[in-house]
């Protein structure tokens, strides 16, 4: 692509850009504004009395911020985290967080019109936590609502970190 | 160490009982040692209260700069706040006063809370 055409994308109103991750099969997107840093995974400390998919804290670069296991917090098992395993900072609301997934797949630019409402069933997170979907060819990725996750898990522990 | 009747311990400190909480009790901390023959207890005191914490081991001591939990995450009870150690692992630092007033709660009701 062209510095031009990619120019041109960039500037079209009515286009986003996110960055997509994977968990196990499954394709998920993140608003590309939101991203701070992509990194890789290293050894959290637990914090106490939180739940499981909140893994604990990470030092970056002198701040502290929580990393949160995608997969755990939507039912699944815990990550087994190796060095492979990526960690997405992004900054929501105010805050740093980090993504524990699998792995950092793409960024797309897809136009407004490209992001379908989720439909009502056969979804294992809670409607209010998608975003969108977007239909690609031979692939659909899930656009996360992660202000609205995060605001969700602080007002159900209100006691412990997000 | 001696039991009293609700199952709570003391522990004789030169002539004073001493009440003595299990931090991984508090912290829900799996894979702890639970005997506390084998384990270590740190006196600490906030204000006039003193207590008895059983840890597993200790570590070190050493001066660090507070860093706050609560800039990126929210207030965890017990915990004031964190410390980046020299190997750039994340430290969590105790509050004393919180650990006395959630030993006075009992973890069910701590959590629903």
């Amino acid at each position: 692509m062209s510095t031009a055409t990619a120019e041109k994308i960039a500037l079209t109103a009515g286009t986003q850009q996110f960055l997509t991750y994977t968990l196990g099969a499954e394709e998920y997107g993140v608003d590309i504004m939101m991203v701070r840093e992509v990194k890789g995974w290293a050894d959290v400390t637990r914090l106490p009395n939180t739940p499981d998919y909140l893994r604990g804290v990470l030092n970056l670069r002198g701040i502290v911020i929580p990393i949160f296991d995608l997969r755990a917090r939507f039912g699944g098992p815990l990550t087994e985290a190796t060095e492979k395993h990526v960690v997405v900072i992004l900054a929501v609301g105010g805050r740093t967080i980090g993504l524990l997934v699998d792995a950092v797949s793409d960024i797309l630019t897809v136009e407004n019109e490209e992001i379908k409402p989720a439909p009502e069933s056969d979804i294992s997170i809670d409607q209010r936590f998608i975003a969108g979907l977007i239909a690609a060819p031979e692939r659909m990725v899930v656009l996360l609502d992660m202000a609205a996750l995060l605001a969700h898990d602080l007002e159900k522990h209100p006691n412990t970190s997000l | 160490m001696k039991r009293i009747a609700d199952g709570s311990a003391v522990l004789n400190v030169r002539g004073e009982f001493l009440p003595v909480q299990y931090l991984h009790a508090l912290f829900g901390i799996p894979g702890a040692v639970t005997d506390a023959s084998q384990a270590l207890v740190v006196l600490v005191e906030a204000g006039a209260q003193q207590m008895g914490l059983v840890v597993d081991e200790l570590v070190g001591q050493q001066q660090v700069v507070i860093k706050s939990l609560e800039e990126n995450a929210d207030r965890i009870e017990g915990i004031s706040g964190a410390t980046i150690l020299g190997d750039g692992k994340v430290s969590l630092i105790l509050d004393i006063t919180g650990l006395a007033r959630m030993a006075h709660q009992p973890q069910k009701e701590r959590l629903a809370a």
